[in-house]
């Protein structure tokens, strides 16, 4: 390798390094700041304590908001992972008239601003005379994260042997029990890291979930958007740190529990 | 009435035929083989018998019931496949006790009969272990013990040697050749390796472009070849065409070359246009002259010392290309490429075969 490469090389990560500080100093400073006494931060810090996190704690808005990105996070991913794993298969195995045309349509919530995906459901919805509620707020998110199922679970497919399925078969399982004895297990490295992945997105979208929520069912981003904007409350900072630490704890540790090393394997 | 009878089978895909109008049978404990170039059908017809695909036409029974309409996990059918498929998430025992889990067989038991079945492939005490570890002759022991384990009507193998090394491939064949005579399973073997359908079958079906060409004892396919293809698949032959002169003296095949080469005994009429199959190892070959009828001069072009057999490949004075085998043979010093030769055909072992094309320019 030249020195010219080399020089090459070093501003690719010098240059790396820095958009990442740039882009990850911020979350750290609010982190710190969270554990500071003071109404107002300072620098250097002028001590630790978990006074906004008992603040916290003792605010029911705040562990409302919480619970419903749980509620909505969960029932998003379970929704969008049978979604999305049935219309896999029916892409990958069966071919129907459309079909290439179809699956540029499913991404389309991947690629459409959720602000416009946001008005919209909202818009139909209301003429269709439905209610803000959990339902709608799930079916949503369903939309939102359906594409990142449907892509995982289907490259799960491309590489799958049928003969296994076929095996089954002549062995005694009916199509249901060899779906759910051999296809299922087979392509759960897929599906677990979409439904992951949908978790994680769902957990902390904001731009179409602001048109989707009334007061009862107000999401922690939601939540934090308007505490921001009524009181400025350090409060704010805890919770985004808990934020941050469940949309980084529950997939690593589900990553470990289910013993499949996805995430950490693969670097994601 | 036999024990798997296939009668009038048609398998269309799209615009293709893979299998056409196709019938054979199966007695109870037989061994039958398909054996056939790849793309002949074989392997669709194997996943016809399993219930894997529906024929377009025809009738598949199995013990007297008619199968077609089946799905394939009513049939009580065992099938090797090609390339193992065996769960790579479960365990050897969680395999091969598969089939029985699906029959609701207690747990107890199942752990009896799959340490029975490993047992009988000579693979005990590898039930925890999972099979992506295993060598790949032993995965196919273990997919032949869980297609074995609950004692299916019908075994089905497809190819299931093909992805072993040779030496592992015999290995496996005598294995195979052991267990199913021990068990005497009814099975239905597909093979494009004659070697494989020779050593295990008690009766080959040979197909061809979907159609079954021909069907007996391995002695009569390759003694007694009925057509064309027969002749020119099995076995390593010369073929010449010409026309059957039948007369007091007996049959004699006049080669379009030329050449006059008399047959023994044949059931070709007089002036029927036919191909002789001249097997490579039925054909000897020396320096001199020997009187015997049927002695051809030729040319030696190549000859190729293989161990056991020495190949002598050779040009006919009339022009035609032929394959002499000579096995044991130890004084090969003396033959070199360029050298006149005579080659004998013994007329008892000329095979004479009806020219289906007859005599157009093929």
């Amino acid at each position: 390798m030249s020195s010219r490469d080399e020089l090459g090389w070093a501003a690719v990560k010098g240059t790396t390094g820095l958009v990442y500080l740039f882009l990850l100093f911020p979350l750290l400073a609010v982190v710190i700041i969270s554990f500071q006494p003071s109404k107002y931060p300072t620098f250097p810090p002028e001590g630790l304590s978990l006074t906004w996190y008992e603040a916290f704690l003792d605010s029911d808005r705040m562990l409302s908001a919480l619970t419903n990105s749980f509620i909505v996070a969960l029932g998003a991913s379970v929704c969008a992972g049978v979604v999305g794993t049935i219309t896999a298969l029916g892409f990958v195995r069966r071919s129907f008239p459309g079909k290439n045309v179809l699956s540029s349509v499913l991404f389309l919530p991947m690629i459409i601003s959720p602000v416009v995906i946001g008005v919209a459901l909202t818009a139909f919805l209301t003429r269709m005379g439905m209610q803000k509620s959990y339902l709608l707020l799930i079916a949503g998110h369903t939309t939102l994260v359906l594409p990142y199922i449907f892509v995982t679970v289907r490259a799960q497919l491309y590489g799958f042997d049928r003969a296994v399925e076929e095996a089954a078969m002549t062995l005694g399982a009916n199509e249901l029990e060899t779906f759910f004895e051999v296809t299922l297990p087979l392509i759960a490295p897929g599906l677990a890291a979409g439904m992951l992945l949908a978790f994680v997105i769902s957990f902390g979208e904001f731009t179409a979930t602001q048109f989707w929520v009334q007061p009862a069912t107000t999401t922690a981003p939601i939540e934090i958007y308007t505490m921001v904007r009524t009181s400025i409350t350090p409060m704010i900072n805890a919770m985004a740190t808990v934020l941050m630490l469940i949309t980084v704890a529950v997939p690593l540790a589900l990553d470990v529990l289910l013993g499949k090393n996805l995430i950490l394997k693969s670097g994601l | 009435m036999s024990y798997v009878q296939i009668s009038g089978v048609t398998k269309t895909f799209g615009d293709v035929r893979a299998v056409k109008d196709v019938s054979f049978e199966a007695e109870r404990g037989e061994f039958v083989s398909l054996l056939g170039p790849s793309g002949c059908g074989k392997t669709t017809t194997l996943r016809m018998i399993a219930g894997l695909e529906t024929p377009t036409e025809g009738t598949i029974e199995i013990g007297g019931e008619d199968v077609t309409k089946q799905p394939a996990y009513e049939r009580d059918i065992g099938m090797v496949f090609q390339h193992y498929a065996l769960f790579p998430h479960k365990t050897v025992g969680e395999n091969v006790g598969f089939p029985l889990k699906m029959r609701g067989v207690d747990k107890a038991e199942r752990r009896e009969r799959v340490a029975d079945a490993l047992e009988m492939v000579r693979l005990p005490g590898t039930m925890d272990r999972s099979p992506t570890e295993l060598s790949g002759g032993q995965q196919q022991r273990v997919a032949l013990a869980r297609a074995l384990v609950f004692e299916p009507n019908v075994l089905l193998m497809d190819e299931p040697l093909s992805a072993l090394d040779r030496v592992l491939r015999q290995q496996m064949r005598i294995e195979l050749e052991r267990i199913q005579e021990e068990i005497g399973i009814t099975t239905i073997y597909v093979t494009h390796d004659q070697t494989e359908a020779f050593s295990l079958s008690d009766r080959v079906i040979v197909l061809d472009q979907g159609e079954l060409s021909q069907q007996g004892s391995p002695l009569e396919i390759y003694e007694n070849p009925q057509s064309e293809f027969v002749g020119e698949f099995i076995g390593q032959s010369t073929k010449l065409s010409g026309t059957v002169t039948a007369d007091d003296d007996g049959v004699t095949l006049r080669t379009d070359s030329g050449l006059s080469l008399e047959s023994g005994e044949s059931n070709l009429t007089h002036d029927t246009p036919a191909l002789a199959f001249l097997r490579a190892e039925k054909l000897s070959i020396s320096k001199t002259p020997t009187g015997a009828a049927n002695e051809l001069s030729a040319t030696v072009t190549t000859v190729s010392y293989l161990g056991e057999k020495t190949l002598f490949f050779c040009t006919l004075a009339t022009g035609e290309e032929i394959t002499v085998a000579e096995h044991g043979f130890t004084n090969v010093g003396e033959y070199g490429s360029g050298d006149e030769v005579f080659i004998t055909i013994p007329e008892e072992k000329l095979l004479l075969v009806e020219d289906a094309s007859n005599g157009e320019p093929a």
